[in-house]
């Protein structure tokens, strides 16, 4: 839960002047690993220049405990904007 | 040496008020509360009279102590006699006096922080809630944009991807990255991004070639775990969150 970063923000006194942003515990074992951090810089930077692949891009994940998941990234759209 | 008595009475019987006020908001700034005077004199008077009127309900069903309104404006008189008379009634209530207000300081430094969890745990403070026009933290719009507190816990993305164009030595370059953390100056402004896995190009390559060139490589990565961009030199910032689908 410390990683949580609603949990710390709203823990503090209420002002707050930095944080860590978004980042699951996948987002974290996949930067973590080698290959999987290259596979989604790549989806990534292929996104970002508006190229979406015609098939989705997955990426093999070999987890701590020896298992190895299949997973795809996607852009989520955020329907509303507080900025 | 004096002591304004009285003006020492209004202080403490208001300052719950305003610390309860101060520690239940959410704002990026560390400087002033730009707030309007009106505001927040009113704010602090109200939670300081809602307070004391749940503080003094509970003295009088917990310990039988029922406020007497006379001596606290014997208190805060003017006249010697009625302040003396006043403070021979609580000579003998030190005790409860002490407890009362320490109780009461104590809840407004701890209770706050509490609430902002429960408001955040149920997400009635997001953008679509019903209820955002109460709870949400107007204040700490840079919290809502990067830490996903918008979305749905269900629906809540993996990580927050950045692009920014920033102007190196004449010459536009995108910079793409994976966001892991975000600082703000103390006026609330963003100050600064810290990026990890960062690849750049020149922004000249954005136009798609003819020539075979993969895309991934017209970027180049940037050596080093963190790369720190700085906001006041990005020229545009555009957020993507990225949600990771894990296959059966």
């Amino acid at each position: 839960m410390s990683g949580n970063p609603t949990f710390l923000f709203t823990l503090t006194c209420g002002i707050k002047i930095g944080m860590k942003a978004l980042k699951s515990n996948l987002a974290k074992e996949l930067q973590a690993d080698l290959k999987g951090r290259v596979e989604l810089t790549r989806f990534l930077i292929a996104d970002d220049a508006g190229k979406g692949q015609s098939q989705p891009v997955v990426i093999e994940l070999k987890r701590r405990d020896g298992i190895t998941i299949r997973v795809t990234p996607v852009t989520v759209p955020k329907a509303t904007s507080s900025k | 040496m004096n002591i304004a008595l009285p003006a020492l009475v209004i202080l403490l019987l208001l300052m719950p008020g305003f610390i309860i006020r101060s520690r239940f908001k959410i704002v990026e700034r560390q400087s002033l509360d730009y707030s309007p005077f009106g505001l927040v004199f009113t704010e602090g008077i109200t939670w300081a009279i809602a307070l004391h009127t749940i503080w003094l309900a509970i003295s009088l069903t917990c310990l039988g102590y029922t406020f007497q309104i006379e001596n606290l404006l014997y208190l805060i008189s003017a006249d010697p006699n009625k302040t003396s008379i006043a403070i021979s009634f609580i000579k003998d209530k030190t005790e409860l006096l002490a407890f009362y207000f320490l109780s009461l300081y104590a809840t407004c430094y701890t209770l706050p922080p509490i609430i902002r969890l429960i408001i955040s745990g149920l997400r009635v403070d997001k953008f679509e809630s019903k209820l955002s026009w109460i709870f949400r933290f107007h204040k700490a719009p840079w919290y809502y944009l990067l830490s996903g507190a918008d979305f749905d816990k269900d629906e809540k993305p993996d990580l927050v991807a950045v692009s920014a164009i920033v102007d190196v030595a004449g010459s536009p370059y995108l910079y793409t990255g994976q966001l892991d953390e975000y600082y703000l100056d103390e006026n609330g402004k963003l100050d600064r991004l810290i990026l990890s896995n960062t690849m750049r190009r020149t922004l000249d390559k954005d136009k798609s070639r003819d020539n075979g060139e993969l895309i991934e490589d017209r970027f180049y990565p940037i050596d080093g775990d963190y790369f720190v961009l700085r906001y006041d030199e990005a020229i545009t910032l555009n957020i993507r969150y990225i949600k990771l689908n894990v296959l059966d």
